[in-house]
């Protein structure tokens, strides 16, 4: 039985979830961060269609980064 | 001769701290003013109210952390090991996604699984209730019950990858010769696995067992990321250095500090890792020469 279980399938599935468990999380922490609060407490779960790319940039400025 | 630089810098930057601190716990203090020597009071102290409780209910949660971590992290960290030493195309993007949550800042790992797991907007619980089960939507952070499991799990996302990494080095060190001689005779993968690789892991295992025991009984940035200095909420993610933290340093809801009784506290958070570490390693390495 265990041995029908432990295929190559299954290994890959284990690495397949774990992928998707460990770049989910990140995905959606990338997403956020083109989102106004607004925006994220309608949907939090709605892709950046229109990014913000002004929250880095204002963020930036916030730690005195240099933009060229 | 050539160990003195080595020496020097042990006794300067390890054993002296370390001998002052365990000579702060037998004065008596006011503030950070120290006054007369105090003898054992400040551990006689550390075992009365008001701390007694709060350092047994902060030791209860490093042993949970330690036996969760141990469990599941560990056996997770086998599994992912093992699947990536089969795989035999895509292993170095695997193993890539597999230890990036280990090099990302723990700062913002807390802060992205507070806002994944908010019980107001957060994805999971909006997720969870999209799909019809409301009932499984909890504040997952804020109530007793699953605060201390989801800092656990929350740990076990971010450190899951450095376990496999130590046990795939420990599978490709492992001559083929032993797989190809088991296979040769007939054996099937699960008793290659079985009676060869796993406890050919046995140095794997000892080294994961023994930072995984020191990680646990010294847990103190997540909790105190996610929970603050208090082990909020009510205590339930208190640890025995956030304790120590509380003691020594005051906390938002008190600013007293004791650094008699924190310093006790060191001594015994010291004592437990450092003959935990000890023992555990001894332990694990004579199994090491018996398998």
């Amino acid at each position: 039985m265990i041995n029908k279980i432990l295929t190559g399938t299954f290994f890959k599935g284990v690495l397949v979830i774990n992928a998707i468990m460990v770049l989910l999380p990140v995905f959606f922490l990338l997403n956020s961060s083109l989102r106004e609060t607004g925006s994220f407490s309608a949907n939090p779960i709605e892709l950046a269609r229109d990014p913000q790319w002004i929250i880095s940039r204002k963020c930036g400025q916030m730690v005195n980064f240099q933009f060229s | 001769m050539f160990l003195s630089p080595g020496l020097l810098t042990i006794l300067v930057f390890t054993s002296i701290p370390a001998l002052t601190i365990l000579s702060y716990a037998f004065f008596k203090w006011t503030g950070f003013q120290r006054e007369g020597f105090a003898g054992l009071d400040n551990f006689q102290r550390l075992f009365r109210f008001p701390w007694r409780d709060q350092f047994f209910a902060a030791l209860s949660h490093n042993i949970i952390v330690f036996i969760a971590i141990m469990v599941i992290q560990t056996s997770l960290g086998i599994l992912i090991a093992y699947s990536l030493y089969r795989l035999k195309r895509g292993q170095r993007f695997f193993r890539t996604v597999t230890f990036l949550p280990v090099i990302f800042s723990l700062v913002i790992v807390g802060y992205m699984w507070q806002v994944m797991l908010n019980s107001y907007f957060g994805p999971i619980n909006k997720i969870l209730t999209d799909i019809g089960l409301e009932s499984w939507a909890q504040p997952w952070l804020g109530q007793s019950s699953t605060a201390l499991p989801t800092l656990v799990f929350i740990n076990l996302w971010r450190w899951v990858g450095f376990p496999a990494i130590i046990f795939l080095a420990g599978l490709n060190a492992i001559s083929s010769d032993f797989i190809e001689a088991a296979q040769i005779d007939g054996a099937k993968e699960g008793q290659v696995f079985r009676k060869i690789l796993f406890p050919l892991l046995a140095p794997s295992m000892t080294i994961i067992t023994v930072l995984t025991f020191i990680g646990a009984f010294e847990w103190f940035d997540l909790p105190y990321i996610i929970g603050g200095s208090v082990g909020s909420p009510a205590g339930a993610t208190d640890t025995l250095a956030l304790m120590f933290y509380r003691l020594s340093f005051g906390s938002a809801d008190s600013v007293s500090n004791d650094i008699g009784v924190g310093s006790a506290l060191g001594v015994i958070i010291f004592i437990i890792v450092g003959v935990g570490a000890a023992v555990g390693s001894n332990l694990m390495r004579k199994r090491e020469v018996e398998l």
